[in-house]
């Protein structure tokens, strides 16, 4: 099982139809829906909550109606999560949003988790060593 | 059907039946609210692209990034994924963009 944790970028260039990463962001989903078709389940795709407010993804603005409507959940800090972000932001100096990232790379380590991003050193560096798959978007 | 209700898996055999018939609903629902969902995302998509035609990521970007998520060996290969498209057209399959990059790469060796 694949789980797509967006970054900030992507989420923004998925906001944005003129930003020129926007095809590139939706080729990802469409590449999902192909494997959909070709085998049963897919990936899962997470946005952060911490990232969607760092993007300005605001579900109840006209603008978010495409990303609204793709199969792309909010992901909550709990407090198993919220503590590990903390630590991973105090230790690693980055941003809330990354911290975040890093808490759902450790929580769900037994899984196949693809972070997409502009930035692959931050999201290295938050990850510590746990596996991930980093793609430069 | 007999062994299993001798054995009190089950209280009767129309118990078995019925969670048999119950396990088969449930998982028929699943399927058939799984398409629904892939259904309204597809057509989210193609009103954007028809609202946005420049919008629409062409087939090879969606090799590219299929074969990423795979971790298929074409991820690393995106000018044999262009040469690809090119041979098979922009209507083709990404699986056979991907199959093409790989039979490409292994008559290489």
């Amino acid at each position: 099982m694949t789980t797509v944790v967006f970054d900030s970028e992507p989420v923004a260039a998925l906001l944005d139809v003129r930003s020129s990463k926007h095809r590139e962001v939706l080729s990802y989903l469409e590449a999902d829906r192909g494997r959909r078709r070709r085998r049963p389940g897919g990936a899962t795709f997470l946005v952060p909550s911490t990232v969607r407010v760092e993007a300005g993804w605001d579900r109840r603005r006209p603008a978010a109606a495409l990303a609204n409507r793709l199969p792309i959940a909010d992901h909550h800090l709990d407090e198993r999560t919220a503590d590990i972000a903390a630590e991973r932001r105090h230790t690693h100096g980055v941003a809330i949003a990354d911290a975040h990232i890093g808490s759902i790379i450790e929580s769900m380590a037994a899984h196949d988790v693809v972070v997409l991003t502009s930035d692959p050193a931050d999201i290295a560096a938050v990850a510590a060593g746990l596996p991930v798959r980093i793609i430069r978007v | 059907m007999r062994r299993a209700v001798d054995a009190s898996w089950a209280g009767s055999a129309t118990e078995l039946i019925l969670d048999g018939l119950r396990q088969r609903l449930a998982h028929l629902a699943a399927i058939e609210l799984g398409r629904e969902d892939d259904e309204a995302v597809r057509e989210a998509l193609d009103q954007h692209y028809l609202e946005h035609p420049g919008a629409r990521p062409t087939l090879a970007m969606v090799a590219e990034s299929a074969a990423k998520l795979d971790r298929h060996v074409a991820a690393t290969h995106p000018d044999l994924i262009a040469a690809a498209v090119t041979d098979l057209g922009d209507d083709a399959f990404v699986e056979d963009v991907l199959a093409w990059v790989q039979g490409h790469l292994a008559a290489r060796r």
